[in-house]
């Protein structure tokens, strides 16, 4: 059985993953973003020469260009621990948080014993847990990991609880009517969607992960972006500081455009849900 | 006598041994497995530990280090409670705080002779003593509230005649406080007041009633009770490093820099020279030895402590220090 879903379709049945910016709108919105991002560097240059701001205290973009330039091999150097912490904190947290949204979906009693737990669990600071993590779980890669993953697993839960939850009635009735199992309500109903919701989390969670990543590194790290933070503070290397800060972002922003770029790929039908 | 077996085990390691480890001793089978926790990042304040870890001076003591680093939400006393590190470094106030605890954890040797925390002010402020923080801000990091009261206390002042601030040095530069803690250590951050055209004036808290060291080692009670002689051992091999580091100071930071990236080698060798003129070897290491621990001192400084309401007023020295580290070990009288 099958049920069209592209009714309400309205871009071209091309492969949209390529397609980032497919409308000229798209191609203005970036002009204007860059124009506005230029405008305030300029702005930020030009406050910190005519006010003399000392450069250990907020550098200026020209400091921050050239500490990128001077350090590129550091930065990318310090990157690829946190990339990878994050990245499997990233897939740790969404995959645990997933299936719990659906042992909540499908078992009312387990939603409401540990529903609260999950809560419990978002409501633990993070700074405050990581000494622990490191002594129970060493000092590896793996306390690191499971902090990322601590951050991921909240939005992901609630979202998709939501998504899989959020099914059009008349469709689980058509279902009954067909005579479908659990599972096929799940795989061709349920799943669909949530989607669109479990995606609006992973958007949150993708960019969380990397902030995870480097609280985890706080504890006790000789690599990666936290500890480059850490010491760049430390030596009141504020361009350095900047920079990595930059790298960091530019880590999450990457995170964030594959997450889009998959769900353009995945959903291709109209959810009818705002993202 | 070797035996058949022992000889090809042998022979089947040493290709091993010169591919993996070449130049290194290799581990022998008795070498015991030590992990040390620092309080910090690796950096110059570390350099006797990492030199003794990259010259061999541990492996020829029969001990494998392994030394992690630190950060500022690290927190080692625990790490040294539950196991994750045999020996790890930390400072006066998060021992006393542990043994107030009741925690089973003691230093037996401490790499810096004298808590480095100083107070600087600029010229301008014309604050000569500790007397004159009253009515000033002053500004430290948020877990120096207590170095601060015992500082006022020494001179007569209490914590509320002043408004403590939370700042460092570019706190001090942007007039956001009138005095600021920081570690003459740390000579390339001060560098901003250190060439201050109105002048400095400093005041240490070793000169203002806290006489406390830095940098302790610290371990379970029980291991040092029941192996005193690994730690003597230890001890031994750091004596050596910084021995080494303070010769070859160039050197010791290329082997930190070897193992952290980030460290900018000539502020960190600036660092090392100060770290180890003013504070590993002093005249009480001239007279006792590398890492030298006083009891008075300890006793006087937990009398502080207690008066300004920080621990109990029971706890003694022999609470927070066991000596028998100190004296199994052969130190260095430099």
């Amino acid at each position: 059985m099958s049920i069209d879903r592209s009714v309400g379709t309205t871009a071209a049945p091309l492969p949209r993953i390529w397609s980032i910016f497919p409308s000229p709108d798209a191609a203005r919105a970036l002009g204007m973003a860059m124009l506005g991002l230029t405008l305030t560097l300029i702005i930020w240059q030009l406050i910190i020469v005519l006010f003399k701001v000392p450069t250990y205290l907020v550098p200026a973009p020209t400091d921050v260009a050239g500490a990128v330039s001077r350090d590129l091999p550091l930065l990318l150097e310090a990157a690829v621990p946190t990339i990878t912490e994050a990245f499997f904190g990233f897939l740790l947290g969404n995959t645990v948080a997933l299936l719990v949204a659906v042992s909540f979906v499908y078992n009312k009693v387990v939603e409401e014993m540990f529903y609260p737990v999950a809560i419990l669990i978002k409501t633990i600071p993070i700074v405050a847990i990581a000494p622990v993590l490191k002594i129970i779980l060493g000092n590896g890669i793996e306390p690191k990991i499971v902090i990322a993953a601590l951050i991921c697993f909240f939005p992901t839960l609630v979202n998709s609880v939501r998504g899989f939850r959020a099914v059009n009635p008349q469709l689980l009735e058509l279902m009954r009517v067909l005579s479908a199992s659990k599972t096929e309500v799940f795989l061709r109903v349920r799943v669909y969607s949530a989607l669109p919701y479990i995606f609006s989390a992973l958007k949150i969670s993708v960019t969380m992960c990397v902030l995870g990543a480097i609280v985890g590194e706080w504890i006790g790290a000789n690599k990666g972006i936290g500890y480059l933070l850490l010491q760049s503070m430390f030596d009141f290397n504020a361009p350095r500081l900047f920079a990595t800060i930059l790298t960091a972002s530019v880590i999450a922003i990457t995170g964030f455009a594959i997450v889009s770029m998959l769900e353009k790929w995945i959903i291709r039908w109209d959810p009818g849900v705002a993202m | 006598m070797i035996s058949r077996r022992s000889l090809l085990a042998a022979a089947s390691i040493m290709p091993l041994a010169s591919l993996g480890l070449g130049g290194v001793v290799p581990a022998h089978a008795q070498q015991k497995q030590v992990k040390l926790q620092l309080a910090w990042l690796y950096n110059a304040a570390s350099a006797g530990e990492i030199v003794a870890l990259k010259k061999g001076y541990f492996t020829e003591k029969g001990l494998d280090v392994e030394i992690l680093p630190g950060g500022p939400n690290s927190n080692t006393v625990q790490e040294a409670l539950s196991g994750v590190a045999q020996i790890a470094t930390t400072y006066a106030p998060e021992i006393m705080y542990g043994a107030n605890q009741g925690l089973p954890i003691k230093t037996f040797g401490a790499a810096f002779q004298k808590a480095p925390l100083t107070f600087y002010s600029l010229g301008e402020a014309n604050i000569k003593t500790v007397a004159d923080w009253k009515g000033k801000r002053i500004g430290a990091g948020q877990g120096a509230t207590a170095q601060v009261k015992a500082v006022l206390d020494h001179s007569g002042l209490k914590f509320e005649d002043i408004t403590f601030i939370q700042a460092q040095i570019p706190g001090l530069l942007q007039d956001q406080v009138d005095v600021v803690a920081s570690w003459p250590t740390n000579v390339a951050q001060n560098a901003p007041v250190l060439q201050h055209a109105g002048g400095y004036n400093t005041q240490s808290i070793w000169d203002n009633g806290l006489q406390f060291q830095s940098n302790y080692y610290i371990a379970r009670t029980d291991l040092i009770e029941s192996d005193s002689d690994m730690l003597a051992k230890f001890l031994e091999a750091c004596d050596k490093g910084w021995a080494y580091a303070a010769d070859n100071p160039e050197e010791a930071i290329d082997m930190v820099a070897s193992m952290s990236s980030a460290i900018e080698k000539d502020k960190e060798l600036a660092s090392l020279k100060v770290i180890v003129a003013d504070f590993i070897y002093t005249d009480e290491t001239r007279e006792h030895g590398f890492a030298n621990i006083s009891k008075d001192r300890w006793n006087a400084t937990l009398q502080t402590y207690a008066r300004i309401g920080e621990i109990k007023p029971e706890l003694t020295a022999d609470d927070v220090f066991d000596d028998r580290v100190l004296v199994a070990a052969q130190r260095t009288k430099r």
